[in-house]
């Protein structure tokens, strides 16, 4: 057996083989990356473009311009949008999105990027669908009615507090009565600040009680070289499918599976080269501190690699996570495989500008 | 102050409450009397959770809602990490939507409150 190697900081021991470098590159995780498309063309994140609405969509894109004003794609560049819910937008409600889910929850995501020393760009599209997303607030009865109750509370101490003690102050009797928000009146108001310190503290114990919910998911991306940003002649690169499923285990527990399969040309022989990864993993803790159970097997044309580890990860600050994982990994070879332990730290700093 | 025109001899006015971008809310909507502060009818109170009990048919006859004011408090929360809201008060007559008085933004806040209201005139 090998001597476990420690890696420090996210910094991983050169495999010292081909076969153990292969089944590195083959270890593809299954779960679905948040916008497909990135993970095949990998954009810098301070040029994705995340709009939520056809507003924030057209005020980004008036900034794709050269120093005539005239319109410019940038050399790098990357979006992710929800078209559907984009597209009704203002006038989707709660309940025609809690009929529909799934349509809302659509996403499609595309990058493009140009490579500087041969004018070649990589264009890439996914598409990603959520037909079970127990985490999704908007779809969850329990969040629903929970934070309807506290907006009823605040509705009640508003509507009292602008319309007068008496509870009745016509808004042409009103001084100032504007549409718009009501502003200091309420915001300022004791109980009305009370209540929304219950709202945040509502959503946020929603979002902690979310890492371990059940969900259904599945995603497709293809990656091509193409001759310009638009993707015109495009040369087929790599495609890739994903499917994963997550069920929950009370409030402390989650069992996963996933299924990924990619097709990649090979740069050097132009032949397509197939690989399928299948996993399985348990966790158990909460959304801060958590251990699990991951393993994986990928199969290619030539090797099937296997691994399986134990692992923690930990919160330390809002910016930084711990990750520590102790671990099997077959190489691919007729060896027995190797031990592999490995301690990263992940940040979290905010780096898009949102428009 | 907006005005919603309306048919004197048309049918009864309805009054809807909507929230955009599918986020939760609660409202009250309000009719007031001419100049004054009486009410026309009761408040109504109502919340998002189904959007089929969110119409209401303003009492009377049509001709009588001259001169009066029509007002929705409409209170709404994005969820964490959003901030975009949209709100609006819709009146009808005959099904046919007269006019829509709203107001869209983006918040950091918890909540927000929006006062909508507009004057009914034949």
């Amino acid at each position: 057996m090998n001597a476990p190697r420690v890696v420090l900081v996210g910094i991983l021991c050169a495999a010292s083989s081909a076969a153990a470098q292969n089944a590195q590159d083959m270890a593809v995780r299954y779960a679905i990356p948040a916008s497909p498309a990135f993970k095949l063309v990998s954009v810098n994140e301070t040029a994705i473009l995340r709009p939520a609405s056809f507003q924030q969509l057209t005020t980004a894109l008036s900034n794709f311009t050269d120093k005539k004003q005239a319109f410019q794609l940038p050399r790098e560049w990357g979006i992710e949008v929800a078209p559907v819910f984009m597209a009704k937008g203002r006038h989707l409600s709660a309940s025609d999105y809690q009929q529909h889910p799934t349509l809302y929850r659509f996403r499609i995501s595309a990058a493009v990027k140009r490579s500087e020393s041969n004018g070649v760009n990589d264009v890439a599209l996914g598409f990603r669908f959520s037909p079970v997303d127990k985490s999704d607030p908007r779809s969850n009865p329990d969040y629903v009615s929970g934070i309807t109750a506290l907006l009823t509370r605040v509705n009640q101490i508003c509507v009292a507090r602008v319309t007068g003690p008496d509870g009745s102050r016509n808004p042409e009797l009103r001084p100032n009565a504007t549409v718009g928000p009501v502003g200091a009146v309420c915001d300022n108001d004791p109980a009305i600040v009370t209540l929304n310190k219950q709202i945040k503290a509502f959503k946020d114990a929603w979002a902690d009680s979310s890492w371990n919910k059940s969900q259904v998911q599945f995603a497709f991306a293809a990656h091509a070289h193409a001759s310009d940003s638009l993707g015109r002649d495009p040369e087929f690169a790599s495609a890739v499918g994903w499917f994963s499923a997550a069920k929950s285990i009370g409030t402390w527990g989650q069992f996963t599976g996933g299924l990924n399969v990619t097709a990649k040309r090979d740069t050097l022989d132009r032949q397509n080269r197939t690989t399928a990864t299948g996993g399985v993993g348990f966790y158990t803790g909460s959304s801060k501190y958590k251990a699990f159970f991951e393993s994986e097997i990928a199969r290619d044309d030539t090797v099937t690699v296997g691994s399986a580890k134990l692992g923690a990860e930990f919160f330390l600050t809002e910016q930084f996570w711990g990750h520590l994982t102790v671990g099997w990994q077959s190489t691919g070879t007729d060896d027995k495989g190797r031990l592999v332990t490995r301690l990263t730290l992940s940040t979290n700093f905010p780096l898009k500008v949102t428009p | 102050m907006e005005t919603i025109q309306f048919k004197r001899d048309g049918g009864p006015l309805f009054a809807e409450v909507r929230s955009g971008f599918g986020h939760p809310g609660s409202y009250t909507l309000i009719l007031w009397e001419k100049a004054s502060n009486a009410k026309a009818m009761q408040d109504k109170v109502g919340n998002f959770m189904n959007t089929n009990d969110d119409w209401y048919e303003l009492p009377g006859k049509a001709a009588e809602h001259d001169g009066r004011i029509v007002e929705a408090f409409v209170t709404v929360a994005p969820p964490r990490g959003e901030k975009e809201y949209f709100v609006a008060l819709r009146v009808s007559q005959d099904d046919i939507l007269l006019r829509e008085i709203s107001f869209s933004g983006s918040t950091d806040m918890q909540s927000i409150t929006i006062d909508l209201f507009a004057r009914l005139a034949v």
